[in-house]
């Protein structure tokens, strides 16, 4: 639990600085990443980051679910995309569960943080890998290479949420 | 003129013995090796001060998280990728069958750095641990025999094999002329293949 509290200075700390700095590739993606009640509980936290550049799901955000194990960091913790708001083919749109080696425990290192497996669900969603898909349909649009199909659907399901 | 000492505060700083170029062990050569009163100095190594340990984030001079002070309780161990860890936090990593025995930073097996000082004290214990993990790994179905190439994989590895794979892996551990650095953790995988090499070498010899 000591490690989670140091994560949580340095990721105020660096959230703090990313404001000021323009130069990272990374700066401004994530606009939130905190423990939903930092007083009582940090294995609970909530993040919120943006849409990359250059794909459909550019101009939204999207809200994610961090619960931290009790072994953290010796196993991952877990991230989902909150229910019902992530269309993207490895993301169970249902329930937000993402399909992404290093949330498993085989390919999970204690090397990785919070900020940097956040930072790996964000370029996820930049490069979609249709090869082992938790939603079918998009990932058989992709595969096909019918990226109209695919990018409509995807705005189809962002825009749902909106209204 | 007269003085009279009244108290003496004296003050001490420590750091790890740490190989002051991580990529060549040779060069550690301390700065100012004695100073006028014979006590050998070393400069304080900045490696030790600056850095984390990759698995709990704390100074290599601080203690992992369970621990309360640094120091030869909390002790830093020194991998031969030049990835280092507090001991505890380690040895926790790789007790845990995922770890496959890897250093958590660069995935390659995770073995003792040789000649270097603070490891002498850890070699028993991880040696202990990559004979058990490798007898869970088995017992788990677990074993991954296409970690070394096809040599093992005719095997059927029973407990009699453990066993003697064990015994193996003890008598090279214990015999004075192979080299220490050879045989942690990482390479619970492949003792066999180690003797088999060893034995293939000498026939050749002959």
């Amino acid at each position: 639990m000591s490690r989670i509290i140091k994560e949580y200075k340095t990721i105020q700390k660096q959230l703090n600085n990313n404001r000021n700095n323009q130069d990272d590739e990374f700066n401004n993606i994530i606009v939130s990443l905190a423990p939903i009640d930092p007083d009582q509980d940090l294995t609970k936290w909530e993040a919120v980051i943006k849409g990359p550049q250059g794909t459909p799901y550019y101009g939204f955000n999207f809200i994610l679910y961090i619960t931290i194990p009790q072994e953290y960091p010796t196993v991952p913790p877990f991230f989902e995309f909150q229910p019902r708001s992530m269309p993207h083919c490895n993301v169970n749109y249902n329930t937000g569960e993402i399909c992404l080696d290093i949330l498993k425990q085989d390919h999970w290192t204690p090397v990785w943080n919070l900020m940097s497996t956040l930072k790996a669900i964000w370029l996820l969603l930049k490069d979609p890998v249709p090869e082992s898909p938790l939603n079918v349909d998009l990932a058989n649009l992709l595969r096909f290479g019918d990226l109209s199909a695919y990018n409509g659907l995807i705005n189809y399901y962002l825009n749902i949420n909106v209204v | 003129m007269k003085i009279e000492v009244q108290n003496i505060y004296p003050l001490v700083a420590w750091s790890w013995d740490m190989p002051k170029n991580l990529d060549d062990p040779d060069s550690d050569e301390p700065d100012n090796a004695n100073d006028s009163y014979g006590i050998r100095r070393r400069a304080p190594n900045k490696n030790a001060v600056d850095d984390v340990c990759g698995i709990c984030r704390a100074s290599y001079n601080g203690t992992c998280p369970n621990c309360k002070f640094p120091g030869t309780d909390c002790p830093l161990v020194l991998g031969r990728c030049n990835h280092n860890f507090h001991f505890h936090c380690i040895y926790q990593w790789l007790k845990t069958l995922t770890s496959k025995g890897l250093c958590p930073m660069c995935r390659q097996k995770f073995r003792l750095k040789p000649n270097a000082t603070v490891n002498t004290d850890h070699l028993g214990a991880f040696k202990e641990l990559a004979i058990t993990t490798r007898a869970r790994l088995i017992s788990e179905g677990l074993f991954d025999e296409d970690e070394e190439g096809d040599d093992d994989s005719e095997y059927a590895y029973d407990n009699e094999e453990v066993q003697r794979d064990n015994r193996d892996y003890e008598h090279i551990w214990n015999n004075p002329s192979t080299e220490y650095e050879e045989l942690t953790v990482g390479d619970m995988f492949n003792t066999r293949r180690y003797i088999d090499d060893e034995e293939e070498e000498d026939d050749e010899g002959y």
